[in-house]
């Protein structure tokens, strides 16, 4: 029964569009996909929204907002809404990374433990449960702070990964130890399947789905994550993203409330939460396609 | 005490007791391998001359191999003379510096917390109940704007509106605060606490709202509940007696969970509106690496979220008995 790749082509792009059919008519799907749009537009084409760059300086500090600078002049000179805009890219470029690698490594462990059993899979529910047992965004803060000196952007997302993938691991292994006694996993052993055959043909395309579906979830937590680094100065200052900006607004709070420059506080939260609910919308929306027992409703 | 109950604790008991030393040590690597002492700002600015250096930092511990300060730091969990070790930064005991900013925290938590949890459940239970209606989906809504806004950037705002713009509040907390245990400086907390209160407890409120949603209209579904409508029951007492106390079992683990990583957020908020708690300890402590004060800290904090998470699994298991036979 070998299949062409044309016709396993074919099939992919098939569920894909019925997957986009599916997400389009569903009430909070097509709210993402539209702000998600909006907002990968401005991360590609950044010019088409500002004609100013974050490089750009003026003699003129503290500049309230006007036609031309739609959220005023920082304290350096620069235009706040161009550092919102080009910010856009590293943000949603962060969260989209951090969340990938969260996932890949959360299904790895998950399923490792799950399919294996055994003092493997104790050691690794162990030390998954204790680092679950730290407040995340304290241990991003304390790591972030100790290694100030080194920080990059790649040091946020790897450390992101390292500290959340143990929820996605626990439920990776869960769904691993139901599937690991289907029928159709116990036929693969007995023709004599590797255990590594069976966890990459038979049991991860099986959670993999599910996993998108926190994945999109996820991003929209990791934005905010950074956004909360940077906003307590512990970003990467080569790559600022959306929290970057409310940084520098906290810092010069006094000089906003006497010139009444408000923007410089709301357009980046606004940013954000656009960010955040487009991902969440997104994601609810992939979660009720996987889930047949809603799909009917 | 129900049956295997006994065995359970003490089994969860030793696992937890693993798991705090396993996380003490990693956080106390992460402190190893971090480059600088705070002793280097003096070498510096010229205060004190290498050998001076040198000197200091054998006194503090910083010269032991990793594995002897490994076991200094065991030993000082268990003893908990790891309180009674000097910041070399302020050169007091870490026990003085805890004991002033632990009340802020806690209470600046514990408010947060129930005001947030509270708030999030009526509005959850209402929007269960009334499912589908056009009340229902505007909380919803609402719910999940207010969900993505980061806590921080909530605490601006409200700081720029409320104490700069209309001067209501205080804007830089607590600084003449006073101690908490006479009643009318309560009055005085509360005016310094409530916007840092308010932000904080937004994460409950949204994140409580949604899941109590979700759990009660689950169980509107149950065949039980239509049986009960079925045979005429009032909606009150079915909800009363039946659909609340089927969730209360995921409802307390969750909340018990909760409780310890309030901690992070709590870092964040604090630093936006200056409020003298552990998380600007913790943090000022990281930069001046005053390591001493981090590694008691996260010990104080992880002793915490540990004994929420344990009591809740027992409450758990004693609730629901299918949990105890694993």
């Amino acid at each position: 029964m070998a299949r062409t790749l044309k016709e396993k082509l074919g099939e992919k792009w098939e569920s894909l569009k019925e997957l986009s059919r599916y997400v389009w008519h569903h009430k909070m799907g097509k709210v993402g996909v539209i702000i998600l749009a909006f907002l990968l537009i401005m991360a590609l084409f950044p010019g088409l929204f500002t004609k100013y760059t974050p490089d750009w300086t003026s003699d003129e500090t503290f500049v309230p907002a006007s036609w031309d600078h739609p959220c005023g002049i920082d304290h350096e000179g620069k235009d706040i809404w161009a550092q919102i805009v080009y910010g856009t890219r590293i943000s949603l470029a962060v969260g989209f990374i951090a969340a990938l690698l969260t996932v890949t490594i959360g299904a790895l462990v998950g399923t490792i433990a799950g399919y294996y059993g055994g003092i493997v899979d104790e050691i690794l529910v162990f030390v998954s449960d204790s680092i679950m047992m730290l407040p995340s965004l304290l241990l991003l803060i304390v790591i972030a702070a100790l290694f100030s000196n080194v920080w990059n952007i790649w040091y946020t997302i790897i450390v992101i990964a390292l500290i959340s993938w143990p929820s996605t691991a626990r439920m990776v292994r869960a769904q691993t130890l139901q599937l690991k006694n289907r029928t159709y996993v116990e036929a693969a052993v007995v023709l004599g399947a590797s255990k590594r055959r069976i966890i990459f043909k038979h049991i991860l395309p099986n959670t993999v789905p599910l996993l998108f579906a926190r994945a999109t979830i996820q991003v929209a937590g990791f934005i905010v994550t950074v956004a909360s680094l940077t906003f307590l100065g512990l970003g990467d200052p080569h790559n600022p993203d959306w929290g970057y900006v409310m940084y520098t607004a906290n810092k010069n709070m006094m000089m906003i409330v006497m010139k009444g420059m408000w923007q410089w506080i709301v357009v980046p939260g606004v940013m954000i939460a656009l960010a955040v609910i487009a991902f969440v919308c997104l994601g609810e929306a992939l979660q009720d396609y996987l889930n047949p027992k809603l799909r009917r409703r | 005490m129900a049956r295997g109950m006994v065995s359970y604790t003490l089994a969860k008991i030793a696992h937890r007791l693993l798991t705090l030393i396993f996380v003490i040590l990693i956080i106390y690597t992460l402190l190893r391998l971090a480059p600088g002492t705070p002793f280097d700002q003096y070498l510096y600015q010229g205060k004190i001359t290498q050998a001076q250096y040198e000197n200091l930092l054998k006194e503090w511990g910083y010269k032991d191999s990793f594995l002897v300060g490994a076991a200094k730091v065991l030993y000082g969990m268990i003893t908990f003379s790891l309180f009674k070790m000097k910041s070399p930064v302020y050169n007091k005991p870490i026990t003085d510096l805890i004991s002033v900013r632990l009340p802020y925290t806690l209470s600046l938590v514990t408010a947060a917390y129930f005001f947030g949890a509270m708030l999030g459940m009526i509005l959850g239970l209402y929007c269960a109940r009334n499912r589908g209606t056009l009340k229902e989906s505007a909380i919803i809504w609402i719910t999940l704007g207010i969900r993505s806004l980061p806590v921080f950037w909530l605490g601006m705002v409200l700081l720029y509106v409320f104490a700069f713009k209309l001067g209501l509040f205080p804007f830089l907390t607590s600084s003449e605060l006073h101690p908490l245990n006479i009643f009318h400086h309560m009055i005085d907390w509360l005016w310094h606490s409530l916007l840092p209160i308010i932000a904080l407890s937004k994460i409950y409120a949204v994140s409580y709202l949604l899941t109590i949603r979700n759990m009660v209209s689950e169980e509107y579904t149950s065949d039980y509940v239509v049986s009960f409508r079925a045979i005429g029951l009032k909606e009150d007492y079915i909800v009363e007696r039946y659909v609340l106390r089927s969730i209360m079992p995921p409802v307390i683990t969750m909340m018990a969970i909760d409780l310890g990583f309030l901690f992070g957020g709590a870092v964040v908020t604090e630093t936006v509106f200056n409020y003298p708690g552990m998380g600007t300890l913790i943090y000022t402590a990281i930069w001046n690496k005053d390591y001493p004060v981090v590694l008691a800290s996260f010990y104080i904090i992880a002793v915490a979220v540990i004994l929420a998470i344990t009591i809740a699994e027992i409450t758990y298991a004693y609730l629901d008995p299918r949990i105890r036979r694993g």
